[in-house]
Protein backbone atom coordinates (compact mmCIF):
# COMPACT_ATOMS: atom_id res chain seq x y z
CA UNK A 1 0.00 0.00 0.00
CA UNK A 2 1.08 3.28 -0.76
CA UNK A 3 0.15 6.15 0.95
CA UNK A 4 -0.03 10.09 -0.75
CA UNK A 5 -0.06 13.02 1.67
CA UNK A 6 -0.36 16.75 0.78
CA UNK A 7 -0.93 19.14 3.69
CA UNK A 8 -1.45 22.60 3.75
CA UNK A 9 -0.12 24.12 6.92
CA UNK A 10 -2.27 26.70 7.48
CA UNK A 11 0.56 29.37 7.24
CA UNK A 12 0.81 29.31 3.38
CA UNK A 13 3.27 26.00 2.82
CA UNK A 14 2.26 23.41 1.09
CA UNK A 15 3.99 19.56 1.99
CA UNK A 16 3.31 16.67 0.06
CA UNK A 17 4.93 13.42 -0.77
CA UNK A 18 4.27 10.01 -0.51
CA UNK A 19 5.37 6.30 0.73
CA UNK A 20 4.94 2.64 0.98
CA UNK A 21 3.70 1.74 3.79
CA UNK A 22 6.21 -0.49 4.19
CA UNK A 23 8.55 2.16 4.54
CA UNK A 24 6.96 3.37 8.22
CA UNK A 25 8.92 2.74 11.18
CA UNK A 26 6.97 -0.05 12.68
CA UNK A 27 5.14 1.68 14.94
CA UNK A 28 4.11 3.86 12.85
CA UNK A 29 2.88 1.52 10.66
CA UNK A 30 1.13 -0.28 13.04
CA UNK A 31 -0.87 2.79 13.86
CA UNK A 32 -1.43 3.66 9.92
CA UNK A 33 -3.05 0.08 9.90
CA UNK A 34 -5.28 0.50 13.00
CA UNK A 35 -6.63 4.24 12.56
CA UNK A 36 -6.55 5.18 8.79
CA UNK A 37 -9.47 2.80 8.40
CA UNK A 38 -11.94 3.34 6.09
CA UNK A 39 -14.66 4.13 8.22
CA UNK A 40 -12.18 6.08 10.54
CA UNK A 41 -10.94 8.34 7.59
CA UNK A 42 -14.68 8.63 6.17
CA UNK A 43 -15.59 10.15 9.66
CA UNK A 44 -12.83 12.12 10.36
CA UNK A 45 -13.92 13.45 6.62
CA UNK A 46 -17.31 14.60 7.35
CA UNK A 47 -15.88 16.56 10.83
CA UNK A 48 -17.41 20.20 10.48
CA UNK A 49 -14.76 22.63 10.96
CA UNK A 50 -15.14 25.58 13.35
CA UNK A 51 -16.04 28.21 10.55
CA UNK A 52 -14.45 31.07 12.57
CA UNK A 53 -11.45 29.33 12.99
CA UNK A 54 -8.43 30.71 10.69
CA UNK A 55 -5.10 29.33 9.32
CA UNK A 56 -6.31 26.06 9.89
CA UNK A 57 -4.63 22.75 8.24
CA UNK A 58 -5.61 20.93 5.13
CA UNK A 59 -5.18 17.32 4.73
CA UNK A 60 -5.28 14.86 1.48
CA UNK A 61 -4.74 11.37 1.88
CA UNK A 62 -4.63 8.97 -1.15
CA UNK A 63 -4.54 5.48 -0.57
CA UNK A 64 -2.93 2.90 -3.45
CA UNK A 65 -3.73 -0.05 -2.57
CA UNK A 66 -1.31 -2.69 -3.93
CA UNK A 67 -3.86 -4.87 -5.84
CA UNK A 68 -4.18 -3.13 -8.76
CA UNK A 69 -7.67 -4.27 -9.10
CA UNK A 70 -8.69 -2.38 -6.53
CA UNK A 71 -9.29 1.31 -7.00
CA UNK A 72 -7.43 3.95 -4.46
CA UNK A 73 -9.67 6.18 -2.09
CA UNK A 74 -8.99 9.59 -1.85
CA UNK A 75 -9.72 11.54 1.33
CA UNK A 76 -9.71 15.46 2.43
CA UNK A 77 -9.82 16.58 6.03
CA UNK A 78 -9.40 19.66 8.08
CA UNK A 79 -8.67 20.42 11.38
CA UNK A 80 -11.47 20.19 13.56
CA UNK A 81 -11.73 18.91 17.59
CA UNK A 82 -13.35 15.50 16.36
CA UNK A 83 -11.02 14.07 14.35
CA UNK A 84 -7.26 14.92 15.83
CA UNK A 85 -6.21 11.01 16.16
CA UNK A 86 -6.29 10.86 12.68
CA UNK A 87 -4.72 14.31 11.56
CA UNK A 88 -1.76 13.19 14.74
CA UNK A 89 -1.10 10.35 12.34
CA UNK A 90 -1.21 12.22 9.28
CA UNK A 91 1.40 14.57 10.59
CA UNK A 92 3.32 11.78 11.73
CA UNK A 93 3.56 10.53 8.17
CA UNK A 94 4.53 13.42 6.71
CA UNK A 95 7.27 13.61 9.62
CA UNK A 96 8.60 10.72 8.05
CA UNK A 97 8.27 11.57 4.71
CA UNK A 98 10.32 14.84 5.35
CA UNK A 99 12.71 13.00 7.23
CA UNK A 100 13.36 10.68 4.65
CA UNK A 101 13.53 13.29 1.93
CA UNK A 102 16.02 15.58 3.88
CA UNK A 103 18.18 12.47 4.49
CA UNK A 104 18.43 11.87 0.95
CA UNK A 105 19.34 15.16 -0.26
CA UNK B 1 -7.56 59.71 17.18
CA UNK B 2 -10.40 57.68 15.86
CA UNK B 3 -12.89 60.08 17.35
CA UNK B 4 -14.70 60.40 14.39
CA UNK B 5 -15.58 57.03 14.29
CA UNK B 6 -16.06 56.08 17.91
CA UNK B 7 -19.72 57.19 18.04
CA UNK B 8 -20.70 54.25 15.32
CA UNK B 9 -17.78 51.61 16.11
CA UNK B 10 -20.34 49.35 18.16
CA UNK B 11 -22.43 49.03 15.29
CA UNK B 12 -19.87 48.33 12.97
CA UNK B 13 -18.42 45.50 15.47
CA UNK B 14 -21.52 43.43 14.52
CA UNK B 15 -22.18 41.83 11.41
CA UNK B 16 -25.15 44.13 9.87
CA UNK B 17 -28.50 41.52 9.26
CA UNK B 18 -28.62 42.94 5.70
CA UNK B 19 -24.95 41.87 4.84
CA UNK B 20 -26.01 38.12 6.52
CA UNK B 21 -28.47 38.09 4.34
CA UNK B 22 -26.85 39.30 1.34
CA UNK B 23 -23.98 36.14 2.12
CA UNK B 24 -27.12 33.91 2.55
CA UNK B 25 -28.08 34.98 -1.32
CA UNK B 26 -24.96 35.38 -2.69
CA UNK B 27 -22.19 33.38 -0.92
CA UNK B 28 -21.66 29.95 -1.18
CA UNK B 29 -21.92 26.62 1.38
CA UNK B 30 -18.69 28.04 3.49
CA UNK B 31 -19.68 31.68 3.08
CA UNK B 32 -22.91 31.19 4.61
CA UNK B 33 -21.58 29.28 7.45
CA UNK B 34 -18.99 31.65 8.41
CA UNK B 35 -21.47 34.35 8.33
CA UNK B 36 -23.83 32.79 10.21
CA UNK B 37 -21.19 32.32 12.95
CA UNK B 38 -20.39 35.87 12.83
CA UNK B 39 -23.75 36.26 13.35
CA UNK B 40 -23.84 34.21 16.08
CA UNK B 41 -21.39 35.60 17.74
CA UNK B 42 -22.08 39.39 17.05
CA UNK B 43 -25.65 38.42 19.17
CA UNK B 44 -23.28 36.76 21.76
CA UNK B 45 -21.73 40.10 21.94
CA UNK B 46 -24.79 42.57 21.80
CA UNK B 47 -25.97 40.30 24.67
CA UNK B 48 -22.76 40.55 26.88
CA UNK B 49 -22.57 44.13 26.23
CA UNK B 50 -26.27 44.75 27.36
CA UNK B 51 -25.46 42.55 30.40
CA UNK B 52 -22.42 44.14 31.69
CA UNK B 53 -24.19 47.60 30.82
CA UNK B 54 -26.36 49.33 33.52
CA UNK B 55 -29.65 51.00 32.36
CA UNK B 56 -30.26 54.19 31.08
CA UNK B 57 -26.54 54.22 29.95
CA UNK B 58 -24.98 54.02 26.57
CA UNK B 59 -23.31 50.96 24.86
CA UNK B 60 -18.90 51.78 25.64
CA UNK B 61 -17.48 52.25 22.68
CA UNK B 62 -14.58 49.76 21.66
CA UNK B 63 -12.21 52.85 21.08
CA UNK B 64 -10.88 54.53 23.96
CA UNK B 65 -10.59 58.06 24.54
CA UNK B 66 -7.07 59.19 25.56
CA UNK B 67 -6.40 58.85 28.59
CA UNK B 68 -7.71 55.88 29.92
CA UNK B 69 -5.39 53.67 30.90
CA UNK B 70 -4.96 50.51 29.10
CA UNK B 71 -5.75 47.03 30.97
CA UNK B 72 -4.05 44.19 28.77
CA UNK B 73 -4.84 40.62 30.26
CA UNK B 74 -3.12 37.61 29.25
CA UNK B 75 -3.47 33.93 30.02
CA UNK B 76 -0.77 31.55 28.64
CA UNK B 77 -1.83 27.85 28.71
CA UNK B 78 0.65 24.88 28.56
CA UNK B 79 -0.69 22.64 25.86
CA UNK B 80 1.58 19.82 26.81
CA UNK B 81 1.60 18.37 22.98
CA UNK B 82 -2.29 17.51 23.26
CA UNK B 83 -5.38 18.94 21.47
CA UNK B 84 -7.61 19.91 23.70
CA UNK B 85 -7.71 23.46 24.40
CA UNK B 86 -7.09 25.74 26.25
CA UNK B 87 -4.75 23.06 28.27
CA UNK B 88 -3.04 23.96 31.89
CA UNK B 89 -2.83 27.71 33.12
CA UNK B 90 0.83 28.41 33.56
CA UNK B 91 1.18 31.83 33.45
CA UNK B 92 -1.82 34.96 34.16
CA UNK B 93 -1.58 38.90 33.75
CA UNK B 94 0.94 40.36 36.24
CA UNK B 95 2.47 36.84 37.56
CA UNK B 96 5.90 36.40 36.88
CA UNK B 97 8.16 34.58 34.21
CA UNK B 98 8.09 30.81 34.34
CA UNK B 99 10.87 27.97 33.06
CA UNK B 100 9.21 27.57 30.01
CA UNK B 101 10.67 30.19 27.97
CA UNK B 102 8.09 29.57 25.10
CA UNK B 103 5.62 30.30 27.40
CA UNK B 104 7.46 33.94 28.52
CA UNK B 105 7.88 34.67 25.06
CA UNK B 106 4.28 34.59 23.76
CA UNK B 107 3.71 36.26 26.79
CA UNK B 108 5.48 39.30 26.05
CA UNK B 109 4.77 39.38 22.48
CA UNK B 110 1.04 39.26 22.69
CA UNK B 111 1.62 42.10 25.47
CA UNK B 112 3.76 44.20 22.14
CA UNK B 113 0.39 43.58 20.16
CA UNK B 114 -1.52 44.81 22.19
CA UNK B 115 0.23 47.96 22.87
CA UNK B 116 0.52 48.66 19.31
CA UNK B 117 -3.60 48.40 18.63
CA UNK B 118 -3.89 50.09 22.34
CA UNK B 119 -1.14 52.93 21.93
CA UNK B 120 -1.63 53.85 18.05
CA UNK B 121 -5.47 53.12 17.58
CA UNK B 122 -6.62 53.54 20.75
CA UNK B 123 -8.30 49.59 20.78
CA UNK B 124 -8.71 47.81 24.01
CA UNK B 125 -7.82 44.63 23.34
CA UNK B 126 -8.55 42.46 20.57
CA UNK B 127 -12.48 42.82 20.97
CA UNK B 128 -11.86 46.17 21.68
CA UNK B 129 -13.80 46.08 24.91
CA UNK B 130 -10.77 44.37 27.38
CA UNK B 131 -10.70 40.79 26.33
CA UNK B 132 -8.66 38.51 27.84
CA UNK B 133 -6.21 36.98 25.72
CA UNK B 134 -5.71 33.62 25.39
CA UNK B 135 -3.19 31.47 24.05
CA UNK B 136 -2.09 27.80 23.86
CA UNK B 137 1.70 27.06 23.31
CA UNK B 138 2.98 23.94 22.74
CA UNK B 139 -0.34 22.76 20.69
CA UNK B 140 -0.31 18.93 19.23
CA UNK B 141 2.86 16.86 18.52
CA UNK B 142 5.41 18.14 16.16
CA UNK B 143 2.23 20.47 14.67
CA UNK B 144 3.88 22.75 12.16
CA UNK B 145 1.09 25.69 12.20
CA UNK B 146 -0.53 28.68 14.58
CA UNK B 147 -4.33 29.35 14.51
CA UNK B 148 -6.84 31.47 15.63
CA UNK B 149 -9.62 29.41 16.69
CA UNK B 150 -12.23 32.07 16.64
CA UNK B 151 -11.73 32.42 20.47
CA UNK B 152 -8.47 31.91 21.43
CA UNK B 153 -4.54 31.82 19.81
CA UNK B 154 -2.93 28.36 19.54
CA UNK B 155 0.99 27.65 18.63
CA UNK B 156 2.52 24.11 17.60
CA UNK B 157 6.18 23.70 18.26
CA UNK B 158 6.42 23.04 14.55
CA UNK B 159 8.50 19.32 13.99
CA UNK B 160 11.92 20.67 14.27
CA UNK B 161 12.95 20.05 10.68
CA UNK B 162 10.58 22.15 8.92
CA UNK B 163 10.07 24.74 11.20
CA UNK B 164 11.73 25.53 14.59
CA UNK B 165 8.86 27.47 16.15
CA UNK B 166 5.46 29.22 15.50
CA UNK B 167 6.29 31.91 18.34
CA UNK B 168 8.11 34.55 16.50
CA UNK B 169 6.55 38.53 16.74
CA UNK B 170 5.11 38.84 13.67
CA UNK B 171 3.26 35.16 13.79
CA UNK B 172 2.00 36.21 16.90
CA UNK B 173 0.88 39.59 15.82
CA UNK B 174 -0.78 38.02 12.84
CA UNK B 175 -2.99 35.55 14.82
CA UNK B 176 -3.77 38.06 16.99
CA UNK B 177 -4.90 40.47 14.17
CA UNK B 178 -6.97 37.55 12.71
CA UNK B 179 -9.12 38.12 16.06
CA UNK B 180 -9.03 42.02 15.39
CA UNK B 181 -10.89 41.17 11.59
CA UNK B 182 -13.39 39.40 13.44
CA UNK B 183 -14.02 41.52 16.16
CA UNK B 184 -14.34 44.71 13.32
CA UNK B 185 -17.36 42.88 11.50
CA UNK B 186 -14.95 40.03 9.86
CA UNK B 187 -14.04 39.18 6.46
CA UNK B 188 -15.37 35.70 5.01
CA UNK B 189 -12.31 33.81 4.80
CA UNK B 190 -11.99 32.78 0.98
CA UNK B 191 -11.27 33.90 -2.17
CA UNK B 192 -10.63 37.82 -2.19
CA UNK B 193 -12.40 38.51 0.89
CA UNK B 194 -10.06 36.11 2.72
CA UNK B 195 -6.65 36.93 1.10
CA UNK B 196 -7.65 40.60 2.78
CA UNK B 197 -8.42 38.92 5.90
CA UNK B 198 -4.95 37.36 5.73
CA UNK B 199 -3.09 40.25 4.34
CA UNK B 200 -4.46 42.44 7.63
CA UNK B 201 -3.31 40.24 9.75
CA UNK B 202 0.35 39.90 8.06
CA UNK B 203 0.27 44.09 7.78
CA UNK B 204 -0.34 44.42 11.32
CA UNK B 205 2.01 41.38 12.74
CA UNK B 206 4.46 42.76 10.62
CA UNK B 207 3.68 46.99 12.16
CA UNK B 208 3.72 45.25 16.14
CA UNK B 209 7.06 43.98 15.26
CA UNK B 210 7.85 46.95 13.86
CA UNK B 211 6.30 49.03 16.89
CA UNK B 212 8.35 47.00 19.56
CA UNK B 213 11.38 47.80 17.57
CA UNK B 214 10.97 51.00 16.60
CA UNK B 215 11.96 50.39 12.75
CA UNK B 216 11.11 53.10 10.50
CA UNK B 217 9.61 51.63 6.74
CA UNK B 218 12.96 51.62 5.71
CA UNK B 219 14.76 50.11 8.78
CA UNK B 220 11.82 47.19 8.70
CA UNK B 221 12.73 43.45 7.38
CA UNK B 222 8.86 43.17 6.25
CA UNK B 223 8.66 39.70 6.44
CA UNK B 224 5.96 37.21 8.24
CA UNK B 225 7.64 34.74 10.32
CA UNK B 226 11.10 35.49 10.07
CA UNK B 227 13.62 32.84 11.33
CA UNK B 228 10.84 30.20 12.11
CA UNK B 229 11.92 28.26 9.25
CA UNK B 230 14.29 25.10 9.65
CA UNK B 231 17.59 25.27 9.57
CA UNK B 232 18.51 23.09 6.72
CA UNK B 233 15.51 24.80 4.88
CA UNK B 234 16.62 27.61 1.95
CA UNK B 235 14.51 30.49 2.60
CA UNK B 236 14.07 33.21 5.57
CA UNK B 237 10.36 33.13 6.36
CA UNK B 238 7.07 32.39 5.36
CA UNK B 239 6.11 35.62 3.36
CA UNK B 240 7.67 38.56 2.32
CA UNK B 241 6.02 42.23 1.85
CA UNK B 242 8.75 43.82 0.20
CA UNK B 243 8.94 41.16 -2.35
CA UNK B 244 6.14 38.74 -2.14
CA UNK B 245 7.45 34.96 -4.27
CA UNK B 246 11.24 35.76 -2.52
CA UNK B 247 10.65 34.30 1.26
CA UNK B 248 11.71 30.16 0.26
CA UNK B 249 12.91 28.28 -2.41
CA UNK B 250 13.61 24.64 -1.14
CA UNK B 251 13.49 21.05 -2.18
CA UNK B 252 10.67 20.07 0.38
CA UNK B 253 8.38 23.38 0.65
CA UNK B 254 9.00 24.20 -2.92
CA UNK B 255 9.01 27.77 -4.12
CA UNK B 256 6.91 30.90 -2.19
CA UNK B 257 3.89 31.03 -4.40
CA UNK B 258 3.13 34.11 -3.30
CA UNK B 259 1.95 37.13 -6.33
CA UNK B 260 3.18 40.86 -6.11
CA UNK B 261 0.46 42.23 -8.99
CA UNK B 262 -2.80 40.93 -10.15
CA UNK B 263 -1.13 40.09 -13.03
CA UNK B 264 -0.35 36.91 -11.43
CA UNK B 265 -3.52 36.55 -9.03
CA UNK B 266 -4.18 32.78 -8.79
CA UNK B 267 -6.75 31.27 -9.65
CA UNK B 268 -7.10 27.99 -6.88
CA UNK B 269 -9.65 26.12 -5.19
CA UNK B 270 -6.51 25.03 -2.93
CA UNK B 271 -6.36 27.88 0.69
CA UNK B 272 -9.88 28.49 0.71
CA UNK B 273 -9.64 30.28 -2.48
CA UNK B 274 -5.47 31.31 -2.37
CA UNK B 275 -5.66 33.56 0.74
CA UNK B 276 -2.36 32.56 1.90
CA UNK B 277 -1.31 33.21 -1.98
CA UNK B 278 -2.87 36.10 -3.33
CA UNK B 279 -2.22 38.36 -0.21
CA UNK B 280 0.76 38.99 -1.53
CA UNK B 281 -0.66 41.49 -3.51
CA UNK B 282 -2.32 43.58 -0.73
CA UNK B 283 0.74 43.27 1.28
CA UNK B 284 2.43 44.54 -1.47
CA UNK B 285 0.16 47.50 -1.78
CA UNK B 286 0.98 48.12 1.96
CA UNK B 287 4.74 47.86 1.80
CA UNK B 288 4.63 50.59 -1.17
CA UNK B 289 2.68 52.86 0.50
CA UNK B 290 4.71 53.02 3.99
CA UNK B 291 7.41 53.26 1.57
CA UNK B 292 6.03 56.22 -0.25
CA UNK B 293 5.14 58.01 3.15
CA UNK B 294 8.34 57.32 5.12
CA UNK B 295 8.61 56.98 8.49
CA UNK B 296 6.94 55.00 11.32
CA UNK B 297 4.64 52.79 9.14
CA UNK B 298 1.82 52.25 11.60
CA UNK B 299 1.65 55.99 12.22
CA UNK B 300 -0.15 56.72 8.71
CA UNK B 301 -0.32 53.64 6.52
CA UNK B 302 -1.02 51.64 9.61
CA UNK B 303 -3.91 53.99 10.41
CA UNK B 304 -5.05 54.19 7.01
CA UNK B 305 -5.66 50.21 7.00
CA UNK B 306 -6.71 50.35 10.46
CA UNK B 307 -9.61 52.36 9.54
CA UNK B 308 -10.80 50.93 6.03
CA UNK B 309 -10.94 48.05 8.29
CA UNK B 310 -13.14 49.63 11.01
CA UNK B 311 -15.82 51.37 8.48
CA UNK B 312 -15.61 48.80 5.60
CA UNK B 313 -18.62 47.02 6.62
CA UNK B 314 -17.99 44.83 3.67
CA UNK B 315 -17.58 40.86 4.53
CA UNK B 316 -17.18 39.91 1.13
CA UNK B 317 -14.70 42.88 0.23
CA UNK B 318 -13.00 42.30 -2.83
CA UNK B 319 -9.70 43.69 -3.91
CA UNK B 320 -11.34 46.75 -5.02
CA UNK B 321 -13.12 47.74 -2.18
CA UNK B 322 -10.88 47.57 0.08
CA UNK B 323 -8.45 49.83 -2.01
CA UNK B 324 -10.85 52.19 -2.60
CA UNK B 325 -11.91 52.52 1.55
CA UNK B 326 -8.39 52.72 1.62
CA UNK B 327 -8.16 55.98 -0.76
CA UNK B 328 -11.11 57.42 1.06
CA UNK B 329 -9.54 56.71 4.64
CA UNK B 330 -6.68 59.08 3.58
CA UNK B 331 -8.49 61.56 2.15
CA UNK B 332 -10.68 61.55 5.33
CA UNK B 333 -7.96 61.74 7.89
CA UNK B 334 -5.34 63.56 5.52
CA UNK B 335 -6.92 65.60 3.00
CA UNK B 336 -8.22 65.24 -1.12
CA UNK B 337 -4.95 66.44 -2.14
CA UNK B 338 -2.61 64.99 0.35
CA UNK B 339 0.51 62.83 -0.31
CA UNK B 340 -1.38 60.43 1.82
CA UNK B 341 -4.21 60.16 -0.46
CA UNK B 342 -2.40 60.16 -3.56
CA UNK B 343 0.41 57.41 -2.86
CA UNK B 344 -2.16 55.11 -1.71
CA UNK B 345 -3.78 55.60 -4.84
CA UNK B 346 -1.00 54.84 -6.45
CA UNK B 347 0.25 51.79 -4.40
CA UNK B 348 -2.98 50.19 -5.77
CA UNK B 349 -2.02 50.66 -9.26
CA UNK B 350 1.63 49.55 -9.10
CA UNK B 351 -0.12 46.05 -8.09
CA UNK B 352 -2.27 46.26 -10.48
CA UNK B 353 -5.57 47.20 -8.93
CA UNK B 354 -7.47 49.96 -10.68
CA UNK B 355 -9.86 52.58 -8.73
Amino acid sequence: MKLFLRIFTGQGITLQGEINLSDLPNDLARQVQATLTPENLTAAAAAQPNPLMVDASEYELVIHPDDPNQTSQRYELVDADDNIDVLEVLDDIMHEIVRRKKGQS
Amino acid sequence: MNSHYGCCHPIQCILPPHVVEAIKLRGDEEQRKMAEALAKQAEATRESRQEATPPDSFLAAPVLAMGVAPAVNREVYDGKRRATLPGTLVRAEGEDPVDDPVVNQVYDLTGDVFNLYFDIYRRNSLDGQGSTIVSTVHHRRRYNNAFWNGTQMAYGDGDGTLFQTFVEASVVGHELSHAVVQYSGGLVYRDQAGALNESFADVFGSLSKQYTLRQTAAEADWLVGQGILGPDINGVALRSMKAPGTAYDDSTLGKDPQPYHMDFYLNTSSDNGGVHINSGIPNHAFYLVSQYLGGYAWEKAGQIWYDTMQVINNPLATFNDWADKTVEMARERFGAGSMETVLTRRAWKLVGVDL
